[in-house]
């Protein structure tokens, strides 16, 4: 019956090719807004883990979650040195390791931070950073890249690089060429998309620009006179936190939110994250439910077009109701129609939005810095192909319960 | 055993409960006779073949198929004596315009074990036997399409497929209806030929009464059936 009800569907080649495309269309919109909430978590999720508390200005959590970890937004304020050292030296905190954001280079985010970085941050639930080539910085102008920098700007160790003031600045600090000494192993985080450099470098190419801009004199300040100053940075955009017990996350964090001297704020990036997607998950199940729609109007064009070939069928029916064809032979010939065009339709669907999430992907990475992990065929698409075969039998029964009373009342006898 | 293939006694029907269409006394159809059936447009001949094939039930009396009694069968058994015993052939678009010239014949197997089974080798060998017997060009059988062949090529393959795994009765409803009058008595020769060798009764039926002459017996449905409709034509 399946071959037959495969042979009759090949008979209607436009009707059927213009419903499949609807099923397909309707189960790519799904998958696409499934896969796309997926992947986003997955890649905001395991962006970080190990830290127990980030701090940073007073602002809001989600902000400070964004700027400091996802490299996504400003900063509206920064934590004095003076400050971030007293934290660093409270009994209760284990490590800290500070950032110090706000440059950029050729679009990629500039991250001052110190050695300890490369032994503390750890992301996708534990993993260390790695690196494919080279090392650490040691020198004041050495700079370490992500795998997508090194990839997109074709660095290799030794490259030169210049950083831009700002983020979206058009001033260089072309008189600081930094040397690229490390290239970290790929992490699918935006530390892939992030050139690393150290605390004092940061202090070091804005000797000169302490108006904000570039003084007149800046060029005549030279690498060897640099070196001989004092670096300290003035002040840290972030900082990462270990703690010596987990126990006091709760009273550290309460603790440093009252602190007396500065406006601080320290949040917990897993609680953050869980409010970013409470706050996000009404639009996610607004479009959720909105796609599950689209996918039922796709359903429903299976509907019409089985409905309205019904008429013209009837000599089909009758006919092979002669020839011996029971009436569960009938049902069965219209249901397995309707599930062979649900089925092909989630399968082109699937296999549409997978390949078009291969193209966006990269694009949504290099463009807005957000990273969908878990991409690719996965057991959704199973479950949806199935889900969307099963209801398209269920909905092809409508009609073949139709064909088979009219099969019925018709016996030998159709004239149309 | 019985030497009838089609045994009716007393029979009525009508459609929702409207006057009788049908009312026999009796019809019989011997094994391996052939029977013309003549009755002019809506004496019920159609429903009639209706009633045979067990595609329709009675209101009353009896249909007996072979040894097969349809008042005692459900659905579905009828079903299953009418695709094990019955070929039937319209008087056009009898064929599934998606399915190949050979896939039309074989169709006729699919839906019964006993008449795949009558067939000693490849069903599809046998069709194309047939069709070959039939006088079908057979250059078409390869890849030719049903909806490209001529009506009367058409009505050749449907006789192949009313033929094949050797049915005891087969049904034609007015088969000639849309053939000219050479392809008509060429096609009823060939069907009868046909018939004879595979030993199977033949229920023709049609309004022209010129056709009469080709078989063994004769019977007008306005003189079997005895509702006034029938008498009213």
């Amino acid at each position: 019956m399946f071959l037959l009800a495969w042979r009759s569907l090949l008979n209607r080649k436009i009707a059927v090719t213009l419903t499949v495309l609807s099923v397909a269309l309707s189960v790519a919109l799904f998958l696409g807004v499934e896969k796309v909430r997926q992947g986003t978590r997955e890649g905001f999720n395991s962006t970080i883990s190990g830290t127990e508390l980030i701090i940073g200005a007073r602002s809001g959590p989600i902000n400070l979650l964004l700027y400091s970890v996802f490299r996504l937004g400003d900063a509206t304020a920064e934590i004095s040195w003076p400050t971030y050292q007293q934290l660093a030296e409270r009994p209760d905190i284990e490590w800290t390791v500070p950032l110090s954001l706000g440059d950029s280079h050729r679009g990629f985010r500039v991250l001052g931070t110190t050695e300890e970085y490369f032994q503390r941050y750890r992301f996708a639930g534990g993993r260390l950073l790695e690196f494919s080539q080279g090392q650490k910085f040691n020198d004041l102008f050495d700079a370490v890249i992500g795998a997508e920098v090194a990839k997109e700007l074709e660095y290799s160790l030794e490259s030169r690089l210049v950083l831009t003031h700002g983020l979206a600045g058009f001033s260089d600090h072309d008189n600081r060429p930094f040397r690229v000494v490390g290239i970290l192993k790929r992490t699918g985080t935006p530390i892939d998309r992030t050139v690393h450099v150290s605390l004092e470098a940061i202090s070091a190419i804005h000797v000169g620009w302490e108006t904000g801009a570039k003084n007149p004199y800046a060029d005549r300040i030279t690498e060897e006179m640099i070196r001989s100053f004092d670096l300290t940075p003035k002040s840290v955009t972030a900082v990462l936190a270990g703690l010596e017990r987990k126990g006091t996350i709760l009273r550290t964090q309460r603790a440093i939110n009252t602190y007396p001297r500065e406006a601080l704020m320290a949040i917990i990036p897993g609680k953050v994250l869980a409010d970013l997607w409470q706050i996000t998950g009404i639009v996610e199940r607004a479009l959720i439910g909105l796609s599950i729609f689209v996918i039922a109007v796709g359903l429903v064009s299976i509907l019409t077009s089985i409905l309205t070939s019904l008429n013209e069928r009837r000599r089909e029916m009758s006919l092979l109701r002669a020839i011996g064809a029971t009436p569960v032979n009938i049902f069965t010939l219209m249901v397995a129609e309707a599930g062979v065009l649900g089925f092909i339709g989630a399968v082109l669907g699937s296999g549409l939005i997978n390949s078009l999430l291969l193209i966006v992907t990269p694009i949504l990475s290099e463009r807005f810095g957000i990273l969908l992990l878990g991409i690719g065929l996965s057991s959704l698409d199973v479950l949806t192909i199935l889900m969307v075969t099963i209801t398209a039998f269920v909905v092809g029964s409508g009609p073949a319960i139709v064909a088979v009373r009219r099969s019925l009342q018709d016996g030998l006898n159709v004239h149309i | 055993m019985t030497d009838k293939t089609v045994d009716i006694e007393t029979l009525e029907f009508a459609y929702n409960g409207d006057s009788p269409l049908i009312k026999l006394d009796s019809f019989k159809v011997g094994a391996g006779e052939t029977v013309f059936l003549r009755g002019s447009s809506g004496s019920g001949k159609s429903t009639l073949l209706g009633l045979i094939a067990g595609v329709l039930r009675p209101d009353a009396g009896s249909v007996r198929i072979l040894n097969h009694e349809f008042a005692e069968l459900t659905g579905t058994q009828r079903d299953r004596v009418r695709a094990n015993h019955i070929g039937v052939i319209f008087q056009q678009f009898n064929l599934m315009p998606y399915l190949g010239i050979v896939d039309n014949v074989v169709l006729a197997c699919k839906f019964s074990k006993q008449r795949r089974n009558s067939i000693s080798g490849d069903p599809r060998v046998e069709a194309k036997r047939l069709l070959s017997r039939l006088g079908v060009d057979t250059t078409l059988l390869a890849r030719g399409r049903v909806v490209d062949m001529s009506v009367g090529q058409q009505q050749r393959v449907a006789v192949a497929r009313a033929l094949i795994g050797k049915p005891d009765l087969v049904i034609a409803d007015e088969p000639t209806s849309a053939l000219d009058a050479d392809s008509r008595d060429t096609f009823i020769e060939l069907l009868l030929e046909e018939i004879e060798k595979s030993g199977a009764a033949l229920l023709f039926v049609s309004h022209d009464a010129n056709l009469a002459s080709h078989f063994e017996r004769s019977v007008a449905l306005e003189e079997i059936n005895k509702t006034d409709r029938a008498k009213g034509g």
